[in-house]
């Protein structure tokens, strides 16, 4: 036996001490416990990526014993929850608020904005609640409902839905989908394979995945991508690979069901329709082209009654603003604008008042009756044409009053304060600044020929003939001026003597010699605007020069 | 408590008063039109039996003597059979017995029982009672009923039901 110990310790004294070492570690707890201890944390983690199996056989035990520690030890509890109760309350707190904030505004939104009063109209038009109605609007598609249905047996196995509002029987309704399906796959299918897949009813589309025991049927508000396909597909390929065993053996209950419905409630997706995708779904409507094409059509409208509304206004107030003109109205007719009211001859002509609007390009007629206009620009003009003053004359317009000053011939003075006295001006006119012509002439001409002598040689011979000519020929030229004028000639004659003699008789001597001349004058010219006038005498009290043998005839003018 | 969802499935000849029988017990959740559309209409029916709460799922499925393929997919995976024949018509519950058979030998036995409607018509009855007596010995129970006033409706399938309860504890104990 120690021979065979031997031999035996030799060929394999290796595996036995291996074998020894293994049969210690199984046969000790504490070892055993070691070795479970150095593989577990990695068992656990390859089986929790592995799928949900783990956590649903973990869930009953360690539900269980926090159960039991909560009741058994709750103090403990409660002081290792007290550093997060505090902020997570206050989390929970911010979060309820913020969520209540978003609500008002999102309320506030929808109650004030055109948008969503037309929805609401339109909500309650079509007989549906308000929310329902937006959640139509706002989403492209959610998946409301989903059914887990028994392939064979059509029993409901799990039912996961968003709301529960407008829910039937779940039982009911799944077999009654089966019924249908199985229906529709006996009577159009020819090799009874086919499956119902879709089945559209209005805004809900049902869409169905079949797998080897059970199918999954998903009831879907409004329109969805056609990758939604392959998501349920996938759901309901990971439900058969988790529970296969419940979904084969179905009969009416699975204590799984409360797994399968928490992994079902994947195919409760929904998407929120874009802005974009709203605005393009409107470029689709026959209705929304329709309204562009009126509204375009209502622009045009209006752009061109703004237009004519616009010509019309600038029109009007270019012709109400032009002097000797009544505006009474425009029409247009076609594309001609034609122009009612008044006209005074003397006004601007219509197409130069057009012109300086700017608006040279319009058709228009006249339609102006003549009138004539009491404005007093046009009045000034009318009186002004009427008087035609001559160039002489600066005329100065204003404040409805007509002021004249220069010079003019007395005979065009006259004949305007006539017409004035006649009522003929509709604006009054100011002559008193206008001078005559004639008298100016006539104050020239005397100033010109002031003073004149007459020489005598003794006595009363009269030895200048030629200087009472001269006298005479002035006279003749003056009296007309001074009739024009209104005016009297005054001719003063005075007459002279040398000292030689006596005082009286040298007094006598020049009245003799005064009263000869004014006697030749008056034979030469004779006129009532000739007043005559002997001065006193002028004589010499010591020379002797015989140029003080004179009379002296001196001319002016005199008012009447 | 325990609950339980359980289909059974309502066979007949024509006329027998399958739907009148449904009507009594069920909560209606569709229109009648299915039965002439598709051949079945769905209902429900909860029940509670000692303890267990148990949901029906009542398949109506049209009167037949004979299962076609249509009709033959609406019993798969049902739990129970309510056959339903017209005692004042003996030849209907040949014909129950018969798409009983049929529906035994495509899913197998399952739990059922046989309603002889139509027992406010008693003086016009044609289905022998031995018959109905050689029905129930051999294990189906039998029950003489009225669609009209209800009689014997609730127990037929509170019957129905206890069967279905025991048999579902005993293939979940296996």
């Amino acid at each position: 036996m120690n021979n065979l110990e031997e031999i035996r310790g030799l060929l394999f004294g290796d595996e036995q001490e291996k074998l020894a070492k293994l049969d210690r570690r199984v046969s000790i707890p504490e070892l055993r416990a070691d070795d479970v201890a150095s593989v577990l944390p990695t068992a656990l983690k390859d089986s929790h990526e592995a799928g949900p199996q783990l956590v649903r056989r973990l869930k009953p035990p360690v539900e269980q014993c926090i159960r039991t520690s909560l009741r058994e030890s709750p103090q403990e509890y409660a002081d290792a929850l007290y550093p997060v109760m505090g902020p997570a309350i206050r989390r929970s707190i911010s979060e309820t608020f913020k969520a209540y904030t978003q609500q008002i505004n999102q309320s506030m939104e929808q109650s004030l904005s055109l948008k969503y009063l037309r929805w609401r109209m339109e909500a309650s038009r079509a007989g549906v609640p308000f929310a329902q109605y937006v959640l139509q609007k706002t989403l492209q598609y959610r998946v409301e409902q989903g059914y887990l249905i028994s392939r064979d047996s059509g029993m409901l196995i799990a039912h996961v839905h968003q709301d529960a509002t407008q829910l039937k029987d779940n039982d009911a309704v799944s077999a009654m989908f089966t019924a249908i399906q199985d229906f529709v796959k006996d009577s159009f299918s020819d090799n009874h394979a086919g499956r119902l897949q879709v089945a559209d009813m209005g805004e809900y589309a049902l869409w169905a995945a079949h797998g080897p025991h059970a199918v999954l049927v998903c009831v879907i508000r409004g329109v969805a991508p056609n990758s939604l396909h392959a998501s349920l597909s996938g759901l309901l390929e990971r439900l058969h690979a988790n529970f296969e065993y419940e979904l084969s053996h179905f009969m009416g209950r699975t204590e799984a069901e409360d797994d399968i419905e928490y992994e079902l409630a994947e195919c409760l997706t929904w998407q929120a329709l874009t802005e974009k995708e709203a605005s393009r779904s409107w470029l689709r409507k026959p209705v929304f082209w329709l309204i562009l094409v009126l509204l375009a059509a209502v622009f045009w409208w209006g752009f061109r009654g703004w237009q004519n509304h616009t010509a019309q206004s600038s029109l009007r107030a270019a012709f109400a603003e032009t002097p000797g003109i009544y505006l009474d109205r425009i029409e247009r007719r076609d594309d001609t604008y034609i122009i009612y009211g008044l006209r005074d001859p003397l006004a601007a002509e219509p197409g130069s008042i057009i012109a300086q609007t700017g608006l040279q390009t319009v058709r228009w007629e006249s339609a102006l009756q003549p009138y004539r206009s009491l404005d007093p620009s046009i009045a000034t003009q009318r009186t002004l044409a009427v008087i035609n003053p001559p160039d002489s004359i600066s005329v100065d317009a204003k404040d409805g009053r007509i002021t004249l000053s220069g010079s003019a011939p007395q005979r065009w003075r006259q004949r305007v304060v006539d017409w004035q006295a006649s009522g003929l001006f509709d604006v009054p006119v100011d002559v008193s600044r206008v001078s005559l012509v004639e008298q100016s002439a006539l104050d020239a001409l005397l100033e010109q020929h002031e003073r004149f002598e007459i020489l005598f040689s003794g006595g009363t011979e009269l030895v200048d003939e030629q200087s009472l000519d001269a006298v005479a020929v002035v006279l003749r030229e003056a009296v007309p001026l001074a009739e024009a004028s209104s005016q009297h000639v005054v001719v003063t004659v005075v007459g002279g003597t040398d000292a030689l003699g006596t005082v009286s008789d040298n007094e006598l001597l020049a009245q003799a010699r005064a009263d000869l001349v004014v006697a030749s004058l008056q034979s030469r010219v004779q006129h009532p605007r000739l007043r005559w006038e002997i001065a006193a005498a002028d004589i010499a009290e010591q020379s002797v020069d015989a140029r003080r043998r004179r009379v002296v005839v001196a001319l002016s003018s005199e008012r009447l | 408590m325990s609950q339980l969802t359980a289909k059974i499935c309502v066979l007949g000849d024509f006329a027998v008063g399958k739907t009148s029988t449904v009507a009594r017990f069920v909560h209606d959740q569709f229109s009648d039109k299915y039965l002439t559309t598709i051949g079945v209409k769905i209902d429900t029916r909860e029940l509670c039996i000692d303890q267990t709460a148990i949901k029906f799922v009542v398949w109506d499925v049209a009167g037949t003597d004979k299962l076609k393929t249509v009709e033959m997919s609406y019993l798969k995976g049902a739990s129970g059979y309510v056959l339903v024949c017209d005692g004042t018509r003996g030849d209907t519950l040949g014909a129950a017995l018969g798409l009983a058979e049929q529906a035994r030998a495509r899913f197998g036995q399952v739990p059922q029982v046989v309603l002889a409607n139509k027992r406010d018509l008693a003086t016009q009855w044609e289905i022998k009672h031995s018959a109905l007596a050689a029905v129930a010995e051999s294990g189906t129970p039998v029950f003489e009923t009225s669609a009209k006033t209800g009689e014997n409706v609730d127990g037929a399938i509170e019957t129905l039901a206890r069967q279905i309860i025991q048999q579902a504890y005993t293939s979940a104990a296996t």
